[in-house]
């Protein structure tokens, strides 16, 4: 056994703080140390070729490099071994950075901590065992789940680069929250202007298989080869027929008795409709909650849906549809859901009809919302209108610690809209901090103060009601005083949370959620688009509340990462997993509970558990739970740490 | 008690209900386990003393995963049987169970917290039972005092492998206490406390208190404080208790779901 052991001064970081001669001194000569050197910097090539040498000439089989967090270099450095032959899983890497000089003030502890960590991973080092990776067919296909902005985007991008793309979405159309939106801030620009060219798009996409009212119902394989089961709601419309004329929402006997989703309850629909008029597909879906036919067997002699229609599009015996599809990667761009303010009691929402929700009143902007664009609340103009910002955003109270990130901004873009059509409205927008961080909105926001918008800091306290008229009681903290405000319209800054199908495709998934329950990135500088499951991604605020700047560009980021997976015809598969000995298995099924991956099956023929070592990530937890020791985690075996910790202790 | 247990079980022998009973048999004054499958050598049907039968039921169906059978079944018997089911050890469908409760002389011996099974078919259950032994002796000691009363109780021990074999709930076949890494071979006492340490891990949110380590230890090592404390700790912390339901998860094997 030779091992080569080289000691980083990471410019000052490391020398500062640890003696590294004195290091070197009592590594050299240390049980199978062959040699110990010191370096500037390791990971820059001189020290890489440093090494790269000694394995050449000195035929070590083992090398311990010193310095930094495995987390960053550990890659390069196996690289580094692998290219002078050596296999790469025989290299180790002592911290002595952040677990040393960086957290240290007396010299000599240091270095006295400096040496003990790597005659620790010598031990280790020695006990190293090569490892060979396994490769892996790439399926090169990809499935986006959500079809909002983000999901739009990412399909978009992967398809555009040749690969075939199912987008699945479970609202009879795509366009997501932005196709609710009227304006968008900081420019202005019409929502549905430049979404609804994206979304046309995607349907006319040769490589864009568009899914829209199904829902993915289980999904099981892992990088490179997904198997995804998908179920296609009836929609009791022939798609193949139907024209996307209309008659038969015309003819719908509930014809403006059912609460539209779209229009966030405000609007009306019937029991066959389409959720807004630039709807892709353009297709009409019978709601069967509804339908007086499909829900009580009976719609008047025959129902006027099916008699006006002249393709014969109407379809009442259409069954749910399962399509199984495979793919190589998957991104998850599942958005998010509006905050319900129900639950800030103190500002009346539900029980004062003129409290509404930001996305509420964006539909009553929209040229095809309820009003027809014409800002009109319950039957009147309002004059006297109050923003309330971060109403379930930045509020530990209610768990929501977390800045919405948009309704600084959309509250600014309301006003602004509102002072347009009502020249003579006061408005006054109650907040917290302004964060208008993006690019152009600060200019945006001195524009919506220099248009009369009264700012003042502070949230509001309580909304209340006075002789059908309604009051903001609220406290200036920048004057430290308490006004009160009376409003015809009260707007609530709602803020974002995850949508409730994050729930379903997480655990589909496996994925795994921040403290603010929207999914978790790998890293959240380095790797914001990538998840701890191998082959799936993140776009929009799936990941965390984001605007539509970001999420397109997050989207376009996830894409090219699915797109630089799906160029590979193989990929290496990591050896670092659990490994288990079948013959000393007693079926104990420890390992199936804790398993977060459902790596872990249970062969009923033979009463043992079996590894699947293409979902296994090695986090380790069936190896140390396991009683009987039959399962050992490679490259963390038992004897490798054991020798490690006796060296330190 | 005898007779109209006997009575029951030749029933169940006699109805095709179950194939065999297992229970213990008086030969000749040893008493011992045993597959009872005809109604004529019941009479040789004892209940005294006590035996670990759920780590044979376990065997049994290992033989045979389809054969229907009784046992004869004391609390703990009981709560092992379920505690084996958890870990898919054995098929809670294919026992019937023919439970019976402990006399207080026994209930002391083993100062146990619950001397009787959910359902009994002969006997009385103790009413308000309440062990006797609280270890208040042992809590009272200091972090010192508990170190020298462990040092010295474990250093009688000749690694026997007893506790461990006659633990109801010790279904491994290759066992860690065995592992050279853990437990250095050839050497007695076994290095303080990894031995018994291991056992203690192994045994936690599991122990059903039926007494059988400390019964078979040749020298006397009080492993019953050591498990009832166990067993007073993942009560207090997560209010579970062994053998109670074949559904209660144990807290010790499970994961956050997010």
């Amino acid at each position: 056994m030779k091992v080569g052991v080289y000691i980083c001064h990471c410019g000052v970081n490391i020398a500062n703080m640890v003696d590294i001669p004195k290091v070197v001194e009592a590594i050299s000569g240390q049980t199978n140390v062959a040699v110990c050197k010191e370096y500037q910097y390791m990971c820059s090539d001189p020290g890489q070729n440093m090494i790269r040498k000694d394995i050449e000439d000195m035929g070590l089989d083992r090398v311990v490099v010193a310095a930094c967090s495995p987390r960053m270099h550990e890659p390069t450095f196996r690289a580094t071994v692998a290219d002078a032959g050596m296999n790469p899983y025989c290299f180790e890497m002592a911290n002595i950075r952040e677990q040393c000089s960086w957290v240290h003030e007396d010299k000599e502890e240091a270095t006295q901590k400096a040496i003990d960590l790597v005659k620790s991973s010598v031990a280790r080092a020695s006990l190293l065992e090569p490892l060979q990776s396994t490769e892996i067919p790439v399926t090169h296909s990809a499935l986006v789940i959500g079809g909002g902005i983000a999901g739009i985007q990412a399909a978009l991008d992967i398809a555009n680069s040749g690969f075939k793309t199912y987008l699945v979405e479970k609202e009879p159309s795509i366009g997501g929250r932005m196709a609710q939106f009227d304006k968008t801030f900081p420019t202005l620009d019409c929502a549905a202007c430049i979404l609804t060219p994206k979304m046309v798009d995607v349907a006319r996409h040769p490589n864009i298989d568009l899914l829209t009212y199904s829902e993915v119902e289980h999904i099981d394989g892992s990088i490179g080869n997904f198997h995804v089961q998908i179920k296609k709601k009836p929609r009791y419309v022939d798609p193949d027929l139907c024209t996307g004329c209309g008659l038969c929402a015309e003819a719908c006997r509930l014809k403006g008795r059912i609460s539209s989703e779209f229009d966030m309850g405000i609007g009306k629909r019937g029991a066959i409709y389409v959720p807004f008029p630039q709807a892709v597909p353009l297709l009409y879906t019978i709601d069967p909650e509804n339908c007086l036919l499909l829900k009580h067997g009976k719609c008047g002699k025959s129902p006027k849906c099916e008699d006006i229609c002249d393709p014969g599009a109407i379809r009442f015996d259409q069954e749910e549809e399962h399509i199984d599809i495979d793919v190589g990667a998957i991104v998850v761009a599942t958005g998010y859901n509006e905050f319900s303010p129900v639950v800030k009691e103190e500002y009346g929402y539900g029980k004062f009809k003129n409290v509404m929700t930001g996305l509420e009143l964006e539909r009553i902007f929209s040229p095809s919302g309820p009003t027809g664009g014409n800002p009109i609340i319950n039957g009147t103009e309002p004059k006297n209108i109050v923003f309330i910002s971060c109403v379930g955003s930045r509020d530990k109270r209610i768990g929501n610690p977390y800045c919405s990130r948009v309704c600084c901004m959309y509250i600014a873009k309301q006003a602004h809209l509102l002072k347009e059509k009502i020249p003579d409205a006061n408005i006054t927008v109650m907040y917290t901090d302004m964060r208008a961080f993006g690019k152009g909105y600060e200019e945006f926001y001195e524009r919506v103060q220099k248009e009369g918008i009264r700012y003042r800091r502070g949230n509001a306290a309580e909304v209340y009601e006075e002789d059908d008229l309604l009051f903001v009681r609220a406290e200036d903290t920048l004057l430290g005083e308490p006004y009160e405000l009376p409003a015809d319209l009260v707007v609530l800054g709602t803020g974002l949370v995850p949508s409730p199908d994050a729930d379903s495709i997480g655990q589909m998934l496996h994925l795994s959620r921040s403290a603010d329950k929207f999914f978790l990135e790998a890293h959240p500088k380095l790797r914001p688009v990538d998840t701890v499951i191998d082959g799936v991604f993140l776009a929009g605020a799936a990941q965390g509340p984001k605007d539509i700047p970001d999420s397109v560009a997050q989207a376009s980021g996830a894409a090219s990462h699915v797109v630089n997976l799906l160029v590979k015809e193989k990929i290496h598969a990591e050896p670092i997993i659990a490994e288990i000995n079948e013959d000393a298995c007693v079926g104990c099924k420890t390992c199936i509970v804790l398993c977060p991956y459902e790596a872990p099956l249970y062969d009923d023929e033979k009463k043992v558990v079996t590894i699947n070592r293409a979902v296994c990530k090695g986090c380790g937890s069936c190896a140390a739970a396991c009683p009987s020791g039959s399962i050992k985690m490679n490259h963390f075996k038992n004897e490798q740490i054991v020798a490690q910790i006796l060296e330190v202790i | 008690m005898e007779p109209e247990l006997r009575d029951y079980v030749g029933e169940l022998l006699d109805s095709g209900t179950v194939a065999g009973v297992l229970a213990l048999k008086d030969e000749l004054g040893a008493v011992k386990p045993y597959l009872f499958t005809k109604n004529n050598e019941i009479g040789d049907l004892v209940l005294t003393s006590k035996y670990p039968l759920a780590s044979v039921m376990s065997m049994l169906q290992k033989e045979d995963p389809s054969i229907k059978l009784a046992i004869v079944c004391r609390g703990c018997d009981e709560r092992a049987l379920i505690e084996l089911a958890k870990r898919n050890q054995i098929n809670l469908d294919n026992i019937v169970f023919v439970g019976i409760p402990c006399d207080e002389e026994m209930a002391d011996k083993c100062n146990c917290l619950q001397p009787y099974p959910k359902e009994i078919v002969t006997g009385e259950k103790l009413s308000n039972w309440v062990p006797k032994n609280n270890y208040e002796d042992f809590k009272n000691m200091s972090t010192e005092e508990k170190l020298i009363f462990w040092k010295g109780q474990l250093e009688k021990c000749n690694k026997c492998y007893g506790c461990r074999n006659a633990c109801p709930l010790c279904f491994c076949s290759d066992c860690e206490l065995e592992n050279a890494l853990w437990v250095k071979h050839g050497r007695l006492p076994p290095e303080f406390p990894i031995y018994h340490v291991i056992r203690a891990f192994h045994l936690a949110g599991k122990c059903v208190g039926c007494g059988e380590c400390e019964n078979a230890c040749p020298v006397g090592i009080p492993l019953m404080t050591l498990n009832h404390l166990l067993r007073e700790d993942i009560k207090d912390l997560f209010g579970y208790m062994t053998g109670q339901d074949i559904e209660d998860e144990n807290p010790i094997n499970t994961k956050e779901e997010y």
